[in-house]
């Protein structure tokens, strides 16, 4: 067995996870207090990083769940998940602390007919937010899926191909919401700039103040209540939703999903503009495509080893039409 | 469920088995002794992916009434009399006895059979109060009255209980034990003062309605369980204490007597502190409907606010009309309702993630904005005078909504200054405006932040690496202060942030005494997050398959909701598997029966595993097969040939799947035949030669 994983590179990673795993789960408030923490102090690694951003991020990696109308949250469970790609990479995920790793990887090495190797990758940090670092089994010749499942079942749940399942349950944007309350007057609302969306970091401001509300055309609007709410214009009545379902719902078609296929592999890369991040479902899926999170440069997200069915079923869900590049 | 918070039993979470069940063996007389243990089991101990913390056996009256028909205080009572020998030395032989054979015997599946003995005396101890006939701590006579056929014979059996009592003292070591093994915390003690009867009493304090009332009071002093600390159970029972001074507030009479007693300081404050760490938000009144409160909210900036109410949860808001601290408020929002009772001042603090002001409670290190009538400027004006001086306070951001007032404060870092205004102010307005955390009598260094697990009865836990920091309380900036942690001392300089106590390199995993100006503070570190005992089980907070963040209660999970885990049933119905084949190898088949065989085509490395792991090359590479491809044959590239078996399948089994050329499988079978050693593989080859 081999350790690669760097104790020093991202420890906050390592230790918000071990932390996630211990409490099990709790109030929402408790997981901000905590983020809140460990991004203390200028002298901290973390120091200035908004929790909010963090426990995204980590719920995209499938680590914890986050309800946030009813303000708790909970560890996932530990779960193992094949990879789609040739090399056959089983990712694991949830609530598995690295002490529960250590012990798995015990297992692997006692039993007999399985030669798994447990395998650690640092993630890098995205937008400095540290990441646990990613664990994989790598199961040996021979090995068939029943074998790796049989051993990893005891410690955790398995799931082969994880994404492909997940994106045949995404939700669709076209999917009914419940209706939303008007701002109240003297709110401070802001409407979605729809050409702003495609621009990289730095370029047009996404949210311009809105003086009225247009209604001949779906709009996304946002106000403070004081959370940040959001709410889209169609046909004259306002619909609850969320920022980034929102975007998608509001821009649809308008939205540049592009695929880039490997060739000859049957997986490649789903691209998607930097400031319409997929929604958190899709986002899930497409992240357990590969165990990493989206790299992101200052124009575009992509998503890795993603399979070209995946890949149209997230964009399917979202109302859109994936563009294939080469 | 956390280990250590307590859990008050949830009858209606006992399920459809004990609730709408048909208990068949119920004689004349009532359900048997052993009906009783089973429905006990049923309804006392959740199933395990349900437990939510330490469990009390809450058997009262309350508990006994959502039982099945049939199943009340009486039978409970005459079974367990039936079951006993006649008041005297050998009253529990028979009790014994059974759980020497449940012991000896059983797979422990189920709880020991003194389950409904323990269970009366756990309902004797919930009805522990004052009456003509005995004073509130006579539990004998409690017991006795429950017990004895007649009232003739209470006397006879409360002294052969006094007497013998003590005989189920193994019984309540062997259900903890019991508990304990299945993965429960149990709360079961024999309470200090309080010998063999402490063991019931500890499990009858708390009622249903006794947590949802607290959940007012968690409410009232804006409780925050992340800030918690090990010694605010004492606070806690202080201010809990004097809320009860004010009024009843809907606790049970057992409860209200262990809060009022001098005796169980400790005690009730470690519970208090428990309960308190558990809470999640919610604000019950005593029926168990949700109550919830108006937030006071203010969005702006410099000279300019906007006041408006918001729901708990952020998503509804309300207009602010003047008259409401005067007068309170109430609203409807849908099926909810929400409202602020009447106050003189409101305190919010700062939210950076909604940019907003929202309502908090005065604590240190956090700028605060007092929101507050006109007839109590002079009060709020001395309270910030305290706090910044006279020559500044004029010169604080202020100003009015309508003519309510508001003030901005700095956040102030010395406790012991905001503790003392903060009390000066709250005596002025009549008002309580201390949070219990800001309201500790002496003012004293405070452990903050870290990455806790668990806080059981005095036991604070923190994941080794994520060790809270130390807030100082006061004192000038520069001055050093020394820290002595585990009988070595280091000195810091007293700093405008606390000192983060991780910097104390000495510390290893384990327990931890300190010492600082006077306090002590205690702590245990630990590397393994999930060996602190009675770890939290899972909450379920998840996706529907197919219905993405709906129904919280019904999916144990997004991952779990989304991914399908396969069991190993399903993976063997599954139509094609996977094999991961080494690469390099100078050829690879998959061999099947009756003229299955398949080269493989090792693929290209992935971009996934290049990324992962760029250092090493992958050794095998992934490959699907039929349900009948049972062997797979490589030649390696210093020739060496092998065959591994994958599934036995029977030689003359039919072949599903896959290609078939009797020539090809001949030829490979014949090259690896003696390469293979199982007898599937044998029978395949004496096939394969034979045809």
């Amino acid at each position: 067995m081999t350790y690669t994983m760097s104790k020093n590179s991202a420890p906050h990673g390592d230790l918000l996870l071990d932390w996630l795993v211990g409490r099990g789960g709790g109030s929402a408030k408790v997981l901000e207090d905590t983020l809140r923490w460990l991004c203390r102090g200028p002298e901290n690694a973390v120091h200035g990083l908004r929790p909010f951003f963090w426990a995204r991020e980590m719920e995209a990696l499938g680590y914890l769940e986050i309800d946030r109308p009813k303000g708790v949250w909970a560890v996932a469970p530990a779960t193992a998940v094949t990879l789609p790609g040739p090399d056959g990479m089983v990712y694991l995920t949830g609530g598995v602390s690295r002490t529960r790793l250590q012990k798995l990887d015990e297992t692997l090495i006692d039993s007999g007919t399985v030669d798994a190797c447990l395998e650690f990758v640092d993630r890098e940090p995205v937008g400095g937010i540290p990441l646990p670092s990613a664990a994989f089994v790598l199961p040996s010749a021979g090995d068939t899926l029943r074998d790796v499942a049989g051993f990893l079942k005891q410690t955790l749940k398995f799931s082969p191909i994880a994404c492909r399942a997940a994106a045949r349950r995404l939700p669709t944007t076209d999917a009914p919401m419940a209706r939303s309350a008007q701002p109240a007057a003297g709110s401070e609302v802001e409407r979605l700039i729809p050409e702003a969306v495609g621009e990289a970091y730095g370029g047009r401001k996404m949210w311009r103040p809105a003086q009225w509300w247009n209604q001949d055309e779906p709009q996304l609007y946002r106000w403070p209540t004081p959370r940040v709410r959001y709410a889209l214009v169609r046909d004259g009545d306002w619909w609850e939703t969320g920022r980034d379902e929102g975007i998608y719902r509001a821009l649809g078609p308008r939205i540049d999903v592009r695929f880039q296929e490997a060739p000859g592999t049957g997986v490649g890369r789903l691209i998607v503009p930097v400031r319409a991040q997929l929604p958190a479902p899709q986002e899930r899926v497409a992240v357990l495509c590969s165990g990493f999170g989206a790299e992101r440069s200052h124009l575009v997200a992509t998503y890795a080893n993603v399979p070209r069915d995946v890949a149209s079923q997230i964009a399917q869900s979202l109302g859109l039409t994936l563009r294939i590049v080469k | 469920m956390r280990a250590g918070i307590p859990r008050l039993l949830q009858v209606d979470s006992v399920g459809p088995q004990v609730n709408n069940g048909v208990v068949n063996s119920q004689g004349a007389g009532g359900p048997a002794y052993r009906d009783w243990c089973r429905v006990l089991a049923d309804a006392l101990f959740p199933s395990a992916e349900n437990s939510d913390g330490a469990i009390y056996l809450l058997v009262d009256d309350e508990f006994l009434a959502q039982l099945p028909q049939g199943f009340t205080h009486a039978s409970l009572a005459r079974a367990v009399r039936e079951t006993l020998h006649r008041p005297g030395p050998t009253m529990f032989a028979p009790i014994a006895q059974q759980c020497y054979q449940w012991r000896r015997d059983s797979d422990h599946l189920t709880p020991p059979p003194s389950l409904p003995t323990l269970a009366c005396s756990i309902l004797a101890a919930s009805r522990m109060d004052a009456d003509h006939q005995g004073a509130g701590h006579n539990y004998y006579l409690r017991l006795a009255q429950l017990l004895a056929p007649t009232e003739e014979q209470v006397s006879l059996w409360r002294a052969a209980l006094a007497l013998h009592f003590s005989d189920l003292k193994p019984r309540w070591e062997e259900l903890r034990e019991w508990m304990e093994a299945r993965g429960w915390s149990s709360s079961i003690t024999e309470l200090p003062n309080l010998r063999y009867v402490g063991y019931p009493i500890s499990q009858a304090v708390l009622r249903q309605r006794d947590r949802r009332v607290l959940t007012q009071f968690w409410e009232l002093i804006d409780v925050e369980p992340a800030r918690l600390q090990p010694d605010s159970g004492t606070s806690l029972l202080e201010n809990l204490r004097r809320w009860l001074q004010q009024g009843n507030r809907g606790f049970s009479s057992v409860f209200q007597r262990f809060v009022l007693d001098p005796n169980r300081t400790d005690w009730m404050g470690g519970l208090l502190l428990d309960l308190a760490s558990g809470w999640h938000g919610e604000v019950l009144d005593a029926a168990g409907h949700r109550v919830e409160r108006l937030r006071l909210s203010a969005v702006g900036h410099d000279d300019s606010y906007r006041l408006f109410w918001a729901s708990p949860d952020g998503m509804s808001t309300f207009p602010y009309d003047d008259k409401h601290l005067h007068c309170g408020h109430e609203v409807s929002d849908g099926a909810r309702r929400l409202r602020f009772d009447k106050a003189p001042l409101v305190v919010l603090r700062f939210n950076d993630l909604s940019d907003a002001w929202e309502a908090g409670a005065i604590e240190t290190w956090t700028p605060l904005m007092l929101v507050f009538r006109e007839d109590v400027v002079q009060a709020v004006k001395a309270f910030a005078t305290d706090l910044v001086g006279a020559d500044k306070v004029n010169g604080l951001s202020h100003g009015q909504v309508g003519k309510t007032r508001w003030v901005v404060l700095d956040a102030i870092s010395d406790q012991e200054r905001l503790t003392g205004a903060a009390k000066k102010l709250g005596q002025s307005l009549q008002f309580p405006v201390l949070s219990v955390l800001a309201g500790g009598e002496r003012p004293r260094a405070r452990l903050v932040g870290g990455l806790r697990l668990e806080t059981s009865l005095g036991r604070h836990v923190y994941l080794a690496g994520g060790e809270p920091d130390l807030a100082y309380p006061t004192g000038e900036l520069g001055e050093l202060v020394d820290v002595e942690f585990d009988g070595r001392r280091q000195q810091f300089q007293r700093a405008l942030l606390p000192l983060p106590l991780s910097s104390l390199k000495w510390l290893e995993p384990g327990m931890h005494q300190g010492r600082v100006q006077g306090s002590s503070y205690y702590f245990d570190t630990v590397t393994d997050p999930e060996a602190v005992a009675g770890r939290p089980a899972r909450r379920r907070v998840g996706l529907e398959p197919g219905a993405w963040r709906s129904s919280v209660e019904a999916s144990e999970s997004a991952l779990v909701g989304a991914t399908v885990p396969m069991g190993l049933d399903e993976l063997h119905g599954a139509s094609e598997l996977t094999v991961w084949v080494p690469r390099a190898a100078l050829s690879a088949y998959l061999i099947g029966p009756r003229g299955q065989c398949r080269q493989l085509v090792e693929p290209p490395v992935g971009a996934l595993w290049n990324r992962a792991f760029p250092w090493f090359p992958p050794l095998t590479y992934q490959a699907s097969r039929s349900w009948t491809q049972g062997w797979l044959a490589v030649q390696r590239p210093d020739g060496h040939r092998e065959v591994r078996e994958l599934r036995a399948v029977p030689p003359d089994a039919e072949p599903r799947g896959g290609d078939v050329d009797l020539g090809v499988w001949r030829e490979v079978v014949r090259q690896f035949a003696v390469s293979g050693t199982t007898d599937g593989w044998r029978a395949l080859v004496a096939t394969a030669v034979g045809a």
